[in-house]
């Protein structure tokens, strides 16, 4: 019996159908271990797996997808791992962050106690490359997008937004309200993976 | 060896091949939004097929050239002079040190490349030179050219035969494209007339088309969503249609993940031709089975390989 619906969604690609952001990410990261396919890529709810038509025959991705995820673990990852991420919270750092406390009515002092007092889960990178969604932030923080995006965010930026708050690795535009900045390297070309912050790992906040 | 831009026109980027294998990291893949243009302008002056080249959007730019070299037009169609001589699409260029290629606005079409012997030096980024806009990576400092700025190239030299393109096989533009699409992963959304329409309608490329991809204005659709759909993969080539109606097609430069409902995907054989449509056009959507575009991809791929040897369209 099948965990999973495995669907075409283009000539090129399959989506595989899971229940959560922890299931999608450990599947992707099972399939993406087979080093067979050019991008491998987790949603909310859902695995794309991109193939060479030329290469594979679609029932024959099928097959393998199958195979692979039947003794992948269902939940997050474990080797993920979990980060640690500085952060410099409120004045130049986190444009957002005074009107922000002040419309939840909250101290700074309260806020920062809350944003660092839980370890995040990556549930999900996307919107902007590197931008990193993590999951189980206080329902105390909870805030809407700003009014009008910015047009630029430098990289580093660490924003919050509905039950989310979230990593800008690098520069782009962006519409979540700016808490702080960390001058950690979120992005480095020359490194293996490039980025520092994977989907699955666990991210916990420390204030400086 | 340095080409100077003495105007850029409305949109010149470094275009080369695409960034793949880090979508799950959110990075785009950026790349010539009509592969097959820069495959044939890179072809005929020898080049690998992917080597890093200038896209025009829609003409208007000057190139000044320091050094001797050649250079190949492909893509949309302008009016091209260097100095005062007319010159052509689809065939090498001579290039003396001193001469100045100018491009007028293509009537057809969006994209003219704009190959160079050797190839345009390109900051490389995770496996391509290509500029990605947004995140301001690749390229030329990241950002579109700007009259000024100055482009290295190498000594001419050729990495294959050089291909010779004979004027009845060269492709041509025109202003209504059929495209071969597949139903994605939310199709069944969309409501029995809707999907009547995305068969049978005329649809317009919207006026604000740009490499991130484009509206499709026509009937409105009728998509069954609460707004609450959970970010999904989307990639070049897939429809997604808001609760307004309006459905809209992603470019090369498409983010990693979308929270619409997928309801169509542009067939892999068609996806360069997205690259080609202008404010404006007619597009009739074909509806094709998986299985239907993969013989359709297979194909032109032998259609492409007379021309192309060795080329693979994805």
């Amino acid at each position: 019996m099948s965990r999973f619906d495995v669907v075409d969604i283009s000539d090129y690609c399959l989506e595989v159908r899971v229940e959560s952001a922890a299931t999608a990410q450990a599947y992707a990261r099972a399939i993406r271990d087979l080093d067979l396919f050019d991008e491998v890529v987790p949603g909310l709810e859902s695995v794309a797996i991109l193939y060479h038509t030329t290469l594979f025959p679609s029932d024959r991705v099928v097959e393998i997808v199958r195979e692979c995820l039947d003794t992948a673990p269902a939940e997050w990852h474990a080797n993920a791992g979990e980060r640690r991420v500085r952060i410099r919270y409120g004045g130049k750092n986190g444009p957002d962050f005074s009107k922000i406390c002040s419309d939840l009515g909250v101290s700074p002092q309260a806020f920062i106690s809350l944003h660092t007092a839980r370890a995040y889960r990556v549930e999900m990178i996307g919107f902007t490359p590197g931008f990193s969604y993590l999951g189980g932030l206080s329902d105390k923080l909870n805030v809407p997008r700003l009014l009008s995006p910015r047009q630029h965010v430098p990289a580093g930026s660490i924003g919050i937004c509905g039950v989310y708050t979230g990593i800008y690795a690098m520069g782009g535009p962006g519409g979540w309200p700016i808490i702080g900045h960390s001058a950690d390297d979120f992005f480095d070309a020359s490194k293996t993976p490039p980025f520092l912050i994977e989907p699955g790992m666990s991210v916990r906040f420390e204030a400086i | 060896m340095i080409a100077e831009i003495l105007a850029p026109g409305q949109q010149t980027t470094l275009q080369a091949g695409q960034r793949r294998g880090y979508r799950h990291f959110g990075m785009p893949w950026a790349g010539a939004a009509d592969m097959v243009s820069l495959a044939y302008a890179n072809a005929l002056l020898g080049n690998a097929f992917e080597a890093t080249a200038l896209e025009v959007s829609f003409g208007g730019c000057r190139i000044g050239f320091e050094q001797p070299t050649l250079i190949a037009l492909a893509g949309a169609p302008a009016v091209a002079q260097l100095n005062v001589r007319d010159v052509n699409f689809y065939q090498r260029i001579v290039v003396k040190a001193g001469d100045i290629l100018t491009l007028q606005h293509p009537p057809v079409g969006v994209r003219t490349y704009i190959a160079i012997s050797g190839g345009f030096s390109g900051h490389p980024m995770l496996g391509s030179t290509s500029t990605y806009l947004p995140a301001r990576l690749g390229g030329y400092e990241g950002r579109a050219l700007k009259t000024g700025d100055r482009l290295e190239y190498t000594p001419a030299r050729t990495e294959r035969p050089m291909m010779e393109l004979p004027a009845r096989l060269q492709p041509t533009l025109l202003n209504s494209w059929s495209l071969r699409v597949t139903p994605s992963g939310e199709t069944a959304l969309l409501n029995p007339e809707s999907q009547r329409h995305l068969a049978e309608s005329v649809f317009t490329v919207g006026h604000r088309c740009d490499r991130m991809g484009f509206a499709l204005e026509g009937p409105r659709l009728n998509v069954a969503s609460d707004g609450l759909m959970k970010s999904a993969p989307v990639f070049p080539g897939t429809i997604q249609c808001p609760e307004n109606g309006v459905p809209f097609v992603l470019g090369i430069d498409a983010q990693t993940t979308g929270g619409y409902p997928r309801i169509a995907s542009v067939a892999l054989c068609d996806q360069h031709l997205l690259g080609q449509c202008r404010p404006g056009d007619r597009i009739r959507f074909l509806i094709r089975t998986p299985q239907q575009a993969r013989d359709s991809y297979l194909a032109k791929q032998n259609l492409l390989r007379d021309r192309l040897p060795g080329f693979r369209l994805c």
